[in-house]
């Protein structure tokens, strides 16, 4: 308990007294350090220009060697292959779609249904 | 960094403000130790400050923070290197006014039923609820004197006023903080 007339006087000596002692913590301090000092090194071209010239030249050799692959010719049969080779002439060869497709084969199904 | 203790002595800069100086030129130049010097010399002045100022350890420890990024940020506009710490805590003490003033104030008069004989927590619980019934300039005003024992220059400097105005502000702090601890503690 605190009289009147005491806690008048003893106002400012209570409030000094309840200063707090804190000064901070030490892992604080370091974040605060590692904070400003990336911000300063972003803003600083010495320490972030190095870093983007090798980004933009490995870019660059990564756009060259894409524009290589895409430039390439593109691939031609040589000529012995069969897809250069001349259609066969018509009853040389022995697919069933041609037989299928002769009007003897048509007439003959034709006269047996009569 | 032994060379940067090296180098201050040979510059002749032994007093705080010329190391001060040396340091803010030598992070002009982008050197990364001498801002950790700087942080390292200032830093737990600063939360201290702003502890009591705020009477929260948390919040100030983020107000320091911010305290040293816009300092650093803003170092070219600091014309003259050595006045460095005045420019430092004057920048801590704005953000401090700043959050103050963005606290919404709590309705009500404090408890009354306070030993303030009792335990130093209990005296230091009722003073910073006591605190929170002056304005943010006469509350920073009070701890600037009272607690941390700045000089009537310092203290106009660290707010940017005139020393009358740290006289007129002082003594409406000291009367305003009397009459709350009498309510606070009349009547036990």
């Amino acid at each position: 308990m605190i009289p009147k007339e005491q806690a008048e006087t003893d106002a400012l000596s209570v409030l000094r007294s309840a200063a707090i002692d804190y000064e901070g913590d030490e892992l604080m301090e370091t974040v605060t350090v590692m904070r400003v000092r990336t911000w300063h090194r972003l803003r600083s071209p010495k320490h972030w220009l190095p870093t983007l010239a090798a980004a933009g030249a490995v870019a660059a050799l990564m756009l060259a060697f894409a524009q290589t692959l895409w430039s390439q010719p593109q691939v031609v049969p040589p000529t012995g292959s069969a897809m250069n080779r001349p259609a066969p002439a018509f009853g040389q060869d022995s697919e069933p779609t041609q037989q299928w497709a002769s009007p003897r084969a048509s007439s003959s199904v034709g006269s047996s249904a009569h | 960094m032994a060379w940067v203790r090296t180098n201050t002595i040979a510059t002749g800069a032994t007093d705080t403000f010329g190391e001060d100086a040396y340091y803010v030129s030598r992070c002009r130049e982008g050197d990364d130790a001498a801002m950790r010097i700087l942080i390292g010399r200032h830093r737990k002045r600063l939360v201290r400050i702003a502890a009591n100022s705020l009477r929260d350890a948390h919040e100030a420890e983020d107000v320091v923070q911010d305290t040293f990024l816009k300092a650093f940020r803003e170092l070219p506009r600091l014309r003259e290197d050595r006045a460095f710490s005045g420019y430092l805590y004057r920048i801590c003490v704005r953000l401090c006014m700043d959050r103050l003033r963005s606290r919404r104030p709590e309705p009500g008069l404090v408890d009354r039923a306070v030993n303030a004989e009792g335990s130093s927590v209990e005296t230091k619980v009722l003073v910073s609820k006591l605190l929170q019934h002056l304005t943010p300039d006469l509350r920073l005003t009070l701890v600037l004197r009272e607690m941390e024992q700045l000089s009537y220059e310092e203290i106009a400097e660290t707010m940017d006023v005139p020393i009358g105005t740290v006289r007129s502000r002082l003594h409406a702090a000291r009367e305003r903080f009397r009459e709350l601890w009498s309510a606070a503690t009349e009547g036990e």
